[in-house]
């Protein structure tokens, strides 16, 4: 009897005991948060992508509230959402520009090869054998690195084909652009309409000898184009997102067709021929 | 001293406590798919082990032994250990954030874990002074964290690899870590002479 009281005694003592150490514990060790950083953190989307240059949502939530983070550079956020975090933060938040990730190699599944790679299928494995198996050191190795970083599936492939960005699901945070040994990705304004896909800096005859689909600096779109806004640089076609009107010319013009229409028409009708 | 030694070098080596004694298994092959957590999740096992060690051999002998309920010892140990972790945990985030942040979620994570009441148990039953326990309860982590820093190590390397599909994730997590058993194996009877 006296052992049963004993051990009751006991165990209930020394659990009463550490409820009370703790509670009081929890009361004098109590770490004030800014109440600012939860209400800011509930606005974000909490995807946790990075695309706003910090690991997580709850860091730049932190940041925003101490260390003076733009309460606008979250990519998931609309304006209406920055808004509401400016107004927590008393600022105005200054909406930036939506961009999407586009793929600047169409060559994936038709370039030429230099050799048969049978190593680790990944692209950054593939580009430290030689810079990868295609003939083209500038092309998309397609065996997907992009489409395992995205953290929102937007990225889809089949074989080693380039993968196809989807409209709906990317937010343009740029985790694809960071992954990929190549630098074949790249951020574009989401309003575009033309997106150049060729990535080769290599002269007209060198991409002729090894890619269907490259562009051989023949200046035509150049040309072509009523605005001004391409110019070539390092033998490849750059545009200048801020001059170009969409008018569609230099698509015309292409002899290559590698300047492509991307609007989500376009998309949705290669989506039903694959 | 020669005796803390031939103690401190038997947790580590001779009687792992993964390797050996089989206990921490769980965190063992959940935390090891990378160095960094696996090295925060040793630095957190080796704090909780010396902590509960020493508060363990107090409660047992100025409390369970005194009024005679060793069988209690268990449930006393997990409720004593799971209290003093908590508020440890309390006292690191008001005092220093940093440590906080390399401790991590690891620290509550391994309270009640079988490798830590293993160790306070053993501490007990070896008949070990308020000294031995400390570098027993020491070397029983440092022990816990050689293990998984060389299974994280092997399994960074071997997630580059090509397993067969029949065998990825933890079947060859299991043989990596029955081979490893079996090195250590060859540290039986290292001390006996």
């Amino acid at each position: 009897m006296t052992v049963i009281l004993v051990s009751l005694i006991i165990l209930g003592g020394i659990g009463l005991l550490c409820g009370i150490a703790l509670a009081i514990a929890s009361r004098v060790f109590a770490v004030k948060l800014d109440p600012r950083i939860g209400t800011i953190e509930k606005a974000l989307p909490g995807a946790n992508c990075g695309g706003c240059g910090f690991p997580s949502c709850h860091a730049y939530a932190q940041n925003m509230v101490e260390g003076g983070a733009e309460p606008n550079r979250c990519v998931l956020c609309d304006a209406e959402a920055a808004g509401k975090i400016g107004k927590v933060l008393g600022k105005a938040a200054a909406t930036i520009e939506k961009k999407i990730a586009a793929i600047k190699c169409y060559g994936g599944a038709t370039a030429a090869k230099s050799f048969d790679y049978g190593g680790i299928p990944t692209c950054r494995a593939a580009s430290l054998y030689g810079g990868g198996d295609k003939l083209c050191s500038h092309s998309c190795l397609g065996f997907g690195d992009c489409v395992e970083a995205c953290p929102f599936a937007a990225l889809s492939r089949s074989g080693r084909e380039a993968p196809i960005v989807s409209r709906d699901k990317c937010t343009g945070c740029g985790n694809c652009v960071a992954v990929c040994p190549k630098n074949v990705i790249v951020l574009i304004p989401r309003k575009a309409l033309i997106h150049i896909a060729c990535n080769s800096k290599e002269k007209g005859k060198v991409v002729r000898q090894v890619c269907e689909v490259g562009c051989i600096s023949c200046n035509r779109c150049i040309k072509k184009c009523p605005e001004s806004a391409l110019s070539m640089q390092d033998n490849r076609v750059c545009i200048d997102y801020s001059k170009c009107t969409s008018c569609g010319l230099c698509i015309e013009e292409c002899p290559r067709k590698i300047i492509k229409d991307i609007n989500p028409r376009e998309e949705a009708s290669r989506a039903v021929n694959q | 001293m020669e005796n803390l030694l031939v103690i401190l070098f038997s947790a580590i080596l001779v009687n792992n406590f993964v390797l050996a004694r089989f206990l921490g298994l769980c965190p063992f092959l959940g935390v090891s798919r990378e160095l960094k957590s696996s090295l925060s999740m040793g630095a957190a096992v080796i704090f909780v082990m010396t902590l509960a060690s020493v508060s363990t051999w107090f409660i047992q002998y100025y409390l369970l032994i005194p009024y005679k309920v060793e069988f209690l010892q268990t449930i006393v140990f997990i409720l004593v250990i799971a209290a003093l972790v908590q508020f440890v945990e309390m006292v690191i985030q008001k005092v220093s954030p940093v440590l906080q942040k390399a401790l991590g979620i690891y620290l509550p994570l391994i309270t009640t874990n079988c490798a830590v009441l293993g160790v306070c148990i053993l501490n007990i039953r070896e008949d070990y002074s308020l000294l031995e326990t400390i570098v027993h309860g020491a070397g029983g982590g440092i022990g816990f964290t050689v293990a998984i820093l060389i299974m994280a190590g092997i399994r960074e390397r071997l997630s580059l690899g090509r397993v067969p599909k029949c065998m990825q994730g933890f079947p060859i997590s299991f043989i990596t870590a029955c081979l490893m058993a079996l090195s250590f194996f060859c540290f039986q009877g290292f001390f006996a002479h």
